[in-house]
């Protein structure tokens, strides 16, 4: 059976319940496949509560305990900072507690426009996941690290990736489960700051230690080898079946710029401004 | 979207750099295009180019079933159906090609309206 998991943890600043249905409200319009969702209590009674009608859009429920992360940083739609406690431990269970043969782990926060994720099914491979990212405007206002360090690997991006259940990739899990144990160490070893622990991290390390620390991958790209990112500064501003309008912030903050894609998916680092977005779509649906 | 939105749309729309939106649109679709003319097959990934379209053409024409051909990760991949393969192909890189040339157009006719470039009524 093939499926996507879905993992929402609510917190003070967003609205993660919204964004999930939201989320799934896509996939199952462009994708057509089976969606799960690993959650905690709290935030399924949110769900429940705001979207009585789309609960259903989910065919398992896994409740977990969501271990403390660090407080992070969220972007409003008026580009205000916000403080909030980050949960984003429970991607590292997904090996045991997906429901499916192969499974399709996507953020949230990851808008789906078209059914291109759906070429990863019966893949050779046991794990893909993206090196290639693309900014969604040519002038970004913030310049996003793609290096662990700048001497050191390529991060493979945990927004969007494939596993199959089987061996190699539950060795995988327990790679990526060992370093985000002893994320301490590991930060001090690879040499980033290790304060917010970030899935992209403790997966680029976990399959550098499954490539032998060669220079060559064990996590293949997923066919469409480029993630498009929306970064935090910039915001969506309308949102339509297949496709998207957004507000893209550039070094000069009264520069701005608009952008339309359709057809392509789209992870928007600013969830503030598509929780709205998607309120808006599903509440006229 | 709701009437209090439309201001800041508009506004944007109208202080943008039409140049700018328009060569970011155009990447935008060059990447597209480059999407939909990926192909998986037999667990296998391949770009499909018209030198892939020629090959195996030429290899059905020298009479060949079945061929090996190495996917986007040089990974080889059997193909048992030849000519299945071959028909399939041609329309994801037809359809693939059609979509960026009718997209292109459409862009090409905005007339320097950056409305017209971002679909916006």
């Amino acid at each position: 059976m093939q499926g996507v998991l879905l993992c929402a943890h609510d917190n003070e600043v967003v609205d993660y319940a919204t964004l999930a249905v939201g989320c799934a409200e896509f996939i199952k319009r462009h994708l057509g496949v089976s969606i799960s969702l690993i959650t905690d209590s709290k935030t399924w009674e949110s769900l429940e509560r705001q979207w009585p009608d789309r609960a259903d859009h989910f065919h398992k429920v896994e409740f977990v305990d969501e271990e403390e992360n660090s407080v992070r940083t969220y972007f409003n739609k008026e580009g205000e900072i916000q403080r909030g406690v980050f949960h984003n431990r429970s991607r590292k269970q997904a090996f045991d507690l997906t429901p499916y043969d192969e499974t399709m782990i996507v953020d949230v926060d990851y808008l789906v426009l078209g059914n291109s994720l759906n070429r990863v099914w019966g893949s050779d491979a046991d794990i893909r996941m993206n090196v290639g990212i693309e900014d969604l405007g040519s002038c970004p206002a913030i310049k996003m690290t793609r290096k662990i360090n700048p001497m050191s690997m390529d991060i493979h991006w945990a927004t969007v990736f494939y596993f199959k259940k089987n061996n190699a990739s539950e060795r995988f899990f327990d790679l990526v489960n060992h370093v985000a144990e002893n994320y301490e160490f590991y930060s001090a070893t690879y040499r980033f700051k290790g304060v917010l622990y970030r899935n992209d991290f403790a997966f680029t390390i976990a399959n550098h230690i499954m490539s032998g620390y060669s220079g060559e991958s064990f996590v293949e790209p997923l066919p469409d080898d480029h993630t498009i990112f929306c970064w935090d500064q910039s915001k969506i501003i309308q949102l339509r079946d297949d496709s998207a309008l957004f507000e893209i912030a550039t070094l000069d903050p009264s520069l701005k710029f608009p952008v339309r894609v359709t057809g392509r998916d789209v992870h928007i680092m600013n969830k503030i401004s598509l929780q709205e977005r998607f309120r808006e779509f599903l509440n006229e649906q | 979207m709701d009437e209090n939105q439309r201001p800041d749309l508009d506004e944007l729309i109208e202080t943008a750099n039409y140049r700018a939106v328009l060569e970011n649109q155009k990447q935008l679709l060059k990447s597209k295009f480059s999407m939909n003319s990926t192909f998986s097959f037999n667990g296998g990934t391949f770009n499909v180019t018209p030198e892939l379209i020629t090959y195996v053409r030429l290899m059905l024409e020298d009479g060949e079933e079945q061929l090996i051909l190495l996917d986007k990760q040089s990974r080889p991949i059997l193909v048992e159906n030849l000519q299945e393969f071959y028909d399939e192909i041609k329309v994801v890189y037809q359809d693939a090609i059609s979509d960026y040339f009718f997209s292109h157009k459409k862009i090409a006719k905005a007339r320097r309206k950056t409305s017209r470039l971002l679909e916006v009524e």
